[in-house]
Parts: C-alpha cells; sequence; structure tokens
C-alpha cells in the first residue's frame, strides 16, 4: 500500500512542479515578475510538498528602486532642461541677435547722428529686442506651466499607487495572519513600488505583520502601514498629506517628481534670474549711457527701455517717451558749474560709443548664460546615461536571480514531466503487483 | 550569472534604440552641415560660435560704415576740389590787380567776377548733403555754416570743430567730416575776401595794388588750409582701403575658425554613420538568431 501512496505523493508533486512551471513561462515577458520554485521534502509516505517560494533578493529589488528613482529624475530634468536650451539657444529667440542688431545700428548711426533713418532703425531695432525678450518669457512661461502639469499628472499616479499599495499591505497582513500564500500579492506590492519609484524615490521598511511602509528620501511619509499620504501639488510647489498633516517635498527627492523639482528650482529658476539681471542690467546700462548725452533738442537722454523691476523679462518695453530724435548721441561737456551741456550741435556722436560699448557687455553676458545652461545640459546628459547604466545593472543583477530564463523552465518541466511518468509507472507496477498477488489465489 | 528572456530582449531593444538614436543625430548633423545642433553639444563650442558669429556680424557693420563714410568724404571731396578751382580763378584775378596795370573799369570788372566767385566759394564751402545737413559744420548740421552779416559785412562760421568718429574695424575709427573751423577758422578768409572785393569796387579807393599784394597771402593761407582738408580726406580714405581689405582677411579668418568649431567633417560623420549602421545591424542580426534557438523548440 505504501508504495501507492508514494507514487500518488510523486505525482502530486510533480504536478506542483508543472504548474509552477507553467507559470513561470506564462509571466515570463511580465516586468518585475520573480519567477517560483517548488520546494520538496521527504514525508513518512513519499515526498511532500512545503511550499511554493518566489525566489528573491529584497536588497537586489531595493537596487532597483533606488536606481529607477535616479534613472527617472535624470530622465525628465533632460527633458525639461533640454527643452529649456532649445528655446534658449534657438536661433529665432536668440536675443544675443537683437541685442547685436540694436548694437548695429547704433554703430550705423555713427556717420550720421541727425539722420532721422538711422535714429528709426535704431528705436526699430530695439522694439525687436522688446518683442524677442517677451517671446522668449512666453517661452520660459510655458516650460513653466507644462512642469506644474507634469507634476500634477505624476502625483495623480504615484497617488494611485500609494492607493493600491496601501491595500496590498492591508491583504498581505490578512494572509499572513491566516497563514495562506502570499507570494502573488507580495509580487504585486513590488512591482507597484518599482512603479511608484519612477514617480518619487522612497524608501521602505518591512515590518513584521507583512506590511510595509514607505517614506520619501527627505523622510516625509508616504504609506505607514494601511494610513495612505496624498501627494499635493500647487504650481510648482509639492507636498504630501497624511492623517491631517502636511509635509514638504523639496528638490533632491528622485523620480520624475524629483526630477521636475530639480529642473524647476535648480535650473529653471536661476537660469530665468540670470536673463532677469542681464535684461535689467541692459535696459539700465544703456538708459545711464543715454543719460549721459544730449538729443537733438539738446535735452538730457531719456531711457530707451523701461521695465518693472519685479519681473525684467515680462515687462520689458521701450521707453514711454523715446522717440527718434530723444535718442542721445550726441556728447556732453561740463557747463563749468557742476551741470553738463551738449557738447556740440545735433552732429556730434560722441555718445555711441558708450551705448554700444554696453551693449556689447550684454551680448557677453548672454553667450554665458547660454554656456551656463549648456554645460548643466550636458552634465544631466551624462548623469542620465549613468543612471540609465546602473539602473540596467541593477535590473540585470535582479533578474539574474529572479528573472524567468525559459531554456530553463524547458529543462524543469521534461524533469517535472518524467517525474510524474515515473510515478505512475510506480502506480501501474505496484497495482500490477497487487493483481499478480490476488491471480496467485 | 543566469541570463533571464526578458532582460535578453530588453537589453537587445535599447541597443537597437541606442543606435537609432545616433544615427538620426549624424543624418541631422549631414543634412544641415552644423555639428553642433543644440548647445549642450558642446558648451565652449557654441559659446565660440556666438562669439564668433557676434564679431562676423560687427564685421558687416563695420563695412557697411566704411561704405557710408567713403561715399560721404568724397562728397566732401568734390566740394573742396571745387572751391580750390574757384580759387586759381581769385588767385588769377587778385594778381592781376595788384600788378598795378589794370585801369579803374578793369578793376570793377575783376570785382563783380570776384563777387561771383566768393558767392561760389561760400556756397560750396556751406554745401549740405541729400538730408539737408551741413558737410562742414563740424556737429552743427542745420545751420548755415558761414553765415554772412550784411550790416558789418563779415562772415561768421557757425559751426564747431567736431570730428565724427565713426567705428570702421575693432577699436579703429576715422574722422567722418572735415570742419569749417580747420577750412577757414574765424571765417577769416571769406570775411577778408568780402572786405577787399568792397574795397576794390569803391572807386575811391586808391591802394588797390597793395590791398590785392596783402589779398594774395590771404588766398595762399586759405588754398593751404583746404589743401589739409583734402589731403586729410584722401588720406582717410586710403587707410579706410586698408582697413576694408584687414576687415575682409579678419572675416576669412573668423569664418574659417567658425566652420572649424561648428562645420561637420564629413568623412568622419560618414564612417561613423557606416560604423552605426554595422552596428544596428549585427544586434539585430544576433537578435534574430539567438531568438530561433529554444530548448521549448526541441522538446
Amino acid at each position: 500500500m505504501s508504495m501507492l501512496l508514494n507514487g500518488i505523493s510523486g505525482l502530486n508533486a510533480a504536478n506542483a512542479g508543472m504548474i509552477t512551471v507553467s507559470n513561470n513561462v506564462a509571466n515570463a515577458s511580465v516586468d518585475g515578475y520573480s519567477r517560483q520554485g517548488i520546494e520538496l521534502s521527504t514525508a513518512p509516505t513519499g515526498v511532500k510538498l512545503v511550499d511554493i517560494d518566489r525566489i528573491v533578493n529584497t536588497f537586489l529589488n531595493q537596487d532597483i528602486w533606488r536606481t529607477q528613482s535616479d534613472l527617472s529624475a535624470f530622465l525628465s530634468m533632460e527633458t525639461h532642461v533640454g527643452m529649456m536650451e532649445q528655446v534658449i539657444g534657438s536661433d529665432s529667440l536668440n536675443l544675443e541677435t537683437a541685442i547685436n542688431n540694436i548694437e548695429d545700428a547704433f554703430n550705423a548711426a555713427m556717420s550720421s547722428p541727425a539722420d532721422d533713418a538711422f535714429r528709426q532703425q535704431i528705436v526699430s531695432a530695439s522694439e525687436g529686442l522688446v518683442t524677442q525678450v517677451s517671446q522668449l518669457n512666453d517661452a520660459l512661461e510655458d516650460l513653466q506651466d507644462r512642469m506644474s502639469n507634469e507634476l500634477s499628472f505624476a502625483a495623480r499616479e504615484a497617488n494611485s499607487f500609494l492607493q493600491r499599495i496601501g491595500e496590498l499591505n492591508e491583504q498581505v497582513t490578512r494572509s499572513e495572519a491566516l497563514g495562506q500564500p502570499t507570494a502573488t500579492l507580495r509580487d504585486q506590492r513590488e512591482t507597484l513600488i518599482n512603479e511608484l519609484s519612477a514617480y518619487i524615490a522612497v524608501d521602505t521598511y518591512e515590518h513584521a505583520d507583512g506590511s510595509v511602509s514607505l517614506s520619501a528620501t527627505n523622510g516625509a511619509p508616504l504609506v505607514t502601514g494601511s494610513d495612505i499620504g496624498t501627494i499635493e501639488v500647487t504650481g510648482t510647489s509639492v507636498s504630501v498629506d497624511l492623517l491631517g498633516r502636511s509635509f514638504a517635498v523639496s528638490t533632491n527627492i528622485g523620480g520624475s517628481i524629483g526630477g521636475v523639482l530639480d529642473a524647476f528650482y535648480q535650473v529653471l529658476e536661476p537660469q530665468l534670474s540670470s536673463l532677469n539681471t542681464m535684461v535689467a542690467d541692459m535696459a539700465d546700462q544703456v538708459s545711464l549711457a543715454l543719460s549721459e548725452g544730449f538729443d537733438l533738442n539738446d535735452d538730457i537722454g531719456v531711457p530707451l527701455f523701461d521695465y518693472d523691476p519685479v519681473n525684467p523679462l515680462a515687462t520689458l518695453s521701450l521707453g514711454p517717451n523715446i522717440t527718434p530724435d530723444k535718442l542721445a548721441l550726441g556728447g556732453r561737456v561740463s557747463d563749468g558749474l557742476g551741470g553738463w551741456i551738449p557738447a556740440g550741435g545735433t552732429g556730434n556722436n560722441e555718445n555711441i560709443a558708450n551705448i554700444t560699448q554696453v551693449l556689447s557687455n550684454a551680448t557677453a553676458d548672454y553667450s554665458s548664460v547660454i554656456g551656463e545652461l549648456a554645460i548643466f545640459s550636458q552634465q544631466i546628459t551624462n548623469s542620465r546615461e549613468t543612471a540609465q547604466d546602473l539602473s540596467d545593472n541593477a535590473v540585470a543583477a535582479r533578474d539574474a536571480v529572479s528573472g524567468v530564463n525559459l531554456d530553463e523552465e524547458a529543462a524543469n518541466l521534461v524533469q517535472y514531466q518524467r517525474l510524474y511518468e515515473a510515478n505512475a509507472r510506480v502506480i501501474t507496477v505496484a497495482e500490477e503487483t497487487f493483481r499478480a498477488l490476488l491471480n496467485a489465489f | 550569472m543566469r541570463v533571464s528572456s526578458d532582460f535578453f530582449h530588453q537589453t537587445t531593444i535599447r541597443n537597437i534604440q541606442q543606435s537609432s538614436v545616433r544615427y538620426s543625430d549624424l543624418s541631422v548633423q549631414m543634412a544641415t552641415g552644423q555639428r553642433i545642433q543644440r548647445p549642450s553639444d558642446d558648451p565652449l563650442g557654441k559659446v565660440s560660435v556666438m562669439t564668433l558669429d557676434s564679431q562676423l556680424r560687427d564685421l558687416e557693420q563695420y563695412q557697411s560704415n566704411i561704405e557710408s563714410v567713403n561715399f560721404s568724404l568724397s562728397q566732401q571731396e568734390s566740394q573742396l576740389t571745387a572751391v580750390m578751382d574757384q580759387l586759381f580763378s581769385v588767385q588769377g584775378l587778385v594778381i592781376q590787380a595788384a600788378n598795378g596795370a589794370s585801369g579803374p573799369s578793369e578793376i570793377q570788372a575783376y570785382a563783380q567776377e570776384l563777387t561771383a566767385l566768393e558767392d561760389n566759394i561760400v556756397s560750396f564751402l556751406n554745401a549740405t548733403d541729400g538730408s539737408g545737413h551741413a558737410y562742414f559744420g563740424g556737429s552743427e548740421l542745420d545751420d548755415v555754416t558761414f553765415l554772412l552779416d550784411t550790416v558789418t559785412n563779415t562772415y561768421s562760421y557757425q559751426g564747431d570743430d567736431h570730428e565724427r568718429q565713426v567705428a570702421v574695424g575693432n577699436n579703429a575709427s576715422v574722422p567722418a567730416n572735415v570742419t569749417g573751423e580747420s577750412l577757414d577758422s574765424g571765417a577769416s578768409f571769406l570775411t577778408a575776401m568780402r572786405q577787399y572785393v568792397a574795397a576794390i569796387s569803391d572807386p575811391a579807393t586808391t591802394n588797390v595794388d597793395t590791398l590785392s599784394q596783402n589779398m594774395i597771402a590771404v588766398i595762399d593761407d586759405f588754398s593751404a588750409r583746404i589743401n589739409q582738408g583734402l589731403t586729410q580726406i584722401g588720406s582717410t580714405m586710403s587707410s579706410l582701403e586698408t582697413l576694408e581689405m584687414s576687415n575682409s582677411d579678419i572675416r576669412e579668418f573668423t569664418q574659417g575658425l567658425r566652420d572649424d568649431i561648428n562645420a561637420v567633417d564629413y568623412a568622419e560623420a560618414y564612417l561613423e554613420v557606416n560604423e552605426t549602421l554595422a552596428s544596428y545591424e549585427s544586434t539585430m542580426r544576433v537578435y534574430s538568431s539567438v531568438t530561433e534557438l529554444s530548448l521549448f523548440s526541441l522538446i
């Protein structure tokens, strides 16, 4: 009789093996699936199926989450900084050319400073710069809106992952308590954490009851047991709300949320402030140079540009009183009483050299803004490539342990098939032996 | 190490993607002829290219300044040459008046002719350009350069001594005008001539020969100044010619430098395209032959 029972336990084990293989094969292309294997041990009668194991290494999974966060942070930074580069560095929005045109117009007026055509050309070239600055500003504002939209979208996605992770936490805890298998649930939870870490980097802690707590890398709690946080986005500021408390989330938090925040606070804002400073400086310096000269009516020069100091880029315009005849191209001399008088008549051009000097400094400033942005963008691309390699390595390391290899599964399938056949044979032999015994009487 | 089937597919796909990104970068480079498609491709190169572009635009502006200065100077040259021509006639008449051989009626005829010549000289010196701006008034473009006061019968110079410096090269500028101040300071010649003509027109004047002797010296002095003006114009124009040549040399050099930085080296790019294509192709071949292998197809 024990031969029959042995055979049946063997059949069951072989069945479990083949089911496991078929499950592995079916899930071979599922990202984050951990292959399963059967654990057998000897029993009083035959063999016993101890457990169906998930073949995983937790540390390798955490590596994946971390590198995944870095990678998506750099990817989204690369995208946004790349767009910024296209906007600021593009030939059509190149402020350098626009400033150069004004400089050229002033230079051209040197030979005929009183000629209205040349003066009009200066005003038109300046209008050109004003238009370009306003287009540049619009483009940068669009970029800012796009960043804010992407943050909201990423937060919505991340929130749905947090929700599902919280739910799985409950299910795992319940199944653990009931002694039911949790492999699939844990697999799902790991996949969700992996996908979540593409939006925001997380630190994980697994509790004894099987639930996992998640927090952002700056310590803001995302999930604690079954309590689920919500990521809130207002413009470009992000916070996590959990149990009525709000935790701020800033730069360097990884994931695409972190990437957008980094692109905004570490690149766009400094660039905007450089551009604002550059535009304001240029306008101030040109106004100063003009105020040191006299116009066609022998009046002290009025500003060519006007702007609101709060946001020069958005508000740059031509000076309210500027007309071609009010361009102060003429030089000045001391009147001997501490004041100034025109150096000569309308043909005096001595102030032009001062103005062109200012404009040529402004173009140099603009090149350095572009240079800085380009170097930053290049660094981000390099970092993204490194992050890609690290992420690939992490995935490779995890897959080396947990991934499905179809050839291996084929071999296992053959092995379990033979095991099944052998045990079936054992059962037939037992039956034949039994029958032979019966027939002997 | 175990290689999972999924990982193998993912890696292959990424390799193919990388090859195609490189291939598309190269083909854009070759199509546009520009190596730097975006600033981060070569930050320092981009900044250099921007600086060089700005230099090229400056050079263009210098070139057009040179042309306009040349035009204005040649206009002034014609006016001064015309003054010179009139002055020769004046000189001839005054010399005749000075030799004492002319009778009173001849002196009257000289006086009439001299009046006409004086008017011509004044009108040449008061010449204006197409916009009505005086050539020789310094920075006073809208005033009559040499103004006659009919009460005192004297001329006065209404302009100043401002020479417009025009930028025509890096750190190079040239004067674009000759001032009346340098041609006839204080209008002394014109006044002297006016009063000389008035004096000899008066039949009561007896010392015509002495007055004429004195006038010859004044004319010599004035013609020397006009000649100086012409020389200044001539030397400015010839230095403009030299500057024009050196500017065009600099432009060629700058353009060359810019191309060195930004232009695509087609031979190199072509080789790289071929390399990329070869690795692209071999990746796909390896992928297709490896995927054909499966234990499942053998059991």
